[in-house]
């Protein structure tokens, strides 16, 4: 029953913005997120342990720069997949704009957004290879090379 | 030979002998200093196409600069899995015209992005025209290279193409070619020094202005002769002919004895008077035999 209205909320939301983008919604259902799919993850030695979204948050945004001893490196997917725009809604909670917004603001502190990889597998080997770095991966594809952090 | 024969020959080369002699050591003279010139303005013009190349070569490696500045270089310590620098150096390569390579290589240097992609995988050779390091905020030292190595022809695109004057790059140890008809100046170039820039001009197109001033000059002479020839000629007829009027006179007597013949000059100089004693000699035979 909770398909039906989501799906039915989903196209209904859909042929009122056709603007949005289609991934976008299917994020926003609420069908979606039920389980995560996807898992934070560093290097397999690295000393950071397991964090709350916020902290997560807190890594992207580079609020935190240093956690352990260790400068953090965090690491976006490139462009604007699916998976990246759950992340951003699910564990950063901030729109694009939000995001444009705010590294406009940070650009003057000289902070920039973090660096893009331009897949999962260059995601995870960086983030193996990178110390105090971390990024978003499916988690089929976490191997014993990798430390979840935080699944979303 | 005639009195007036030797006459005119001598004027003319009285009259000639200073001009030849002042336009064979003046000509020489001004041909050595127009060579001389002409070298020193082909060394000018060298020097500036030469710092125009260096200009060339210094933006090239700006331009790697800016290539090594980017975060995509970041995506070595991925070993540039999704081909992200390789489509970037083969992008800026095509870009720029590269005769040539650019490579990426790690740390270790090992290529690990190039413009030719058969290259990948292998060790960077040395040395390479252009080394410019890779520098990333994650890490203290650099971690890897940007390597450009370019042909001569890259930078042949950029020489003037002239039809007087002729740019060539050669390799620094090749022999420059030596030609006798043309002028040839060259200098290695600052920022490549195995690079030679040459320039040439050809000698006939260089002295074209003297060679017409020469041909000008030899009309000039052609018409002089005429000229002084005909004043030798009436200079010559001028000095002769009342002596030959006298020889006849005086032939003629003495075969006809006919003493009552005059000369008819009337001269106030020294031919004039020649002609008087002349004439007051014969009336003073003529007085004798009557």
């Amino acid at each position: 029953m909770r398909f039906v209205i989501g799906l039915l909320a989903a196209l209904s939301l859909s042929a009122c913005s056709p603007s949005l983008p289609f991934n976008r919604l299917i994020v926003d259902t609420p069908l979606d997120g039920w389980v995560s799919q996807y898992a934070v993850v560093a290097a397999k030695d690295s000393p950071l342990e397991p964090l709350e979204a916020a902290a997560v948050k807190d890594i992207f945004l580079r609020k935190t720069q240093e956690m352990a001893g260790v400068g953090l490196v965090p690491v976006n997917i490139l462009g604007d997949p699916p998976v990246r725009v759950r992340f951003e809604s699910k564990v950063l909670n901030m729109s694009r704009e939000d995001l444009n917004r705010y590294w406009i603001t940070r650009d003057f502190q000289d902070l920039s957004p973090p660096s893009t990889q331009a897949s999962f597998e260059a995601v995870r080997q960086f983030v193996i290879r990178v110390d105090g770095a971390l990024g978003y991966i499916p988690k089929a594809m976490v191997t014993e090379e990798l430390k979840v952090l935080h699944e979303f | 030979m005639s009195f007036r024969v030797k006459t005119i020959l001598l004027v003319v080369l009285l009259s000639l002998t200073p001009y030849v002699i002042t336009m064979v050591v003046a000509g020489n003279v001004y041909r050595g200093d127009a060579e001389s010139r002409i070298r020193d303005n082909l060394h000018y013009q060298l020097a500036v196409m030469a710092r125009q190349l260096d200009m060339r070569i210094i933006a090239l490696r700006d331009e790697m600069n800016f290539l090594a500045s980017l975060d995509i270089m970041n995506d070595i310590f991925t070993g540039d899995l999704d081909r992200r620098i390789t489509s970037l150096i083969r992008a800026k390569k095509e870009d720029l015209q590269l005769h040539g390579d650019i490579d990426v290589v790690d740390a270790t240097a090992t290529i690990i992005a190039s413009s030719e992609i058969s290259r990948v995988g292998t060790a960077m050779q040395e040395p390479a025209a252009i080394e410019v390091p890779i520098k990333s905020a994650l890490s203290e030292q650099p971690i890897g290279a940007l390597v450009v190595n370019y042909q001569i022809t890259t930078l042949e695109r950029f020489l003037p193409a002239a039809e007087e004057l002729t740019y060539r790059l050669l390799a620094a140890d090749e022999i420059v070619p030596e030609n006798a008809d043309t002028i040839s100046v060259n200098q290695l170039l600052d920022k490549r020094q195995d690079f030679r820039l040459i320039l040439s001009q050809e000698k006939r197109s260089a002295f074209a202005v003297l060679e017409s001033f020469a041909q000008t000059l030899l009309v000039a002479l052609i018409i002089g002769v005429i000229v002084i020839a005909v004043v030798a000629y009436l200079l010559a007829s001028y000095i002769a002919s009342p002596i030959l009027m006298l020889s006849e006179t005086a032939h003629s007597i003495s075969e006809t004895q006919d003493y009552s013949k005059r000369v008819d000059l009337k001269r106030a100089d020294e031919v004039g008077r020649l002609a008087g004693a002349f004439n007051t000699m014969i009336e003073g035979m003529q007085g004798m035999i009557e």
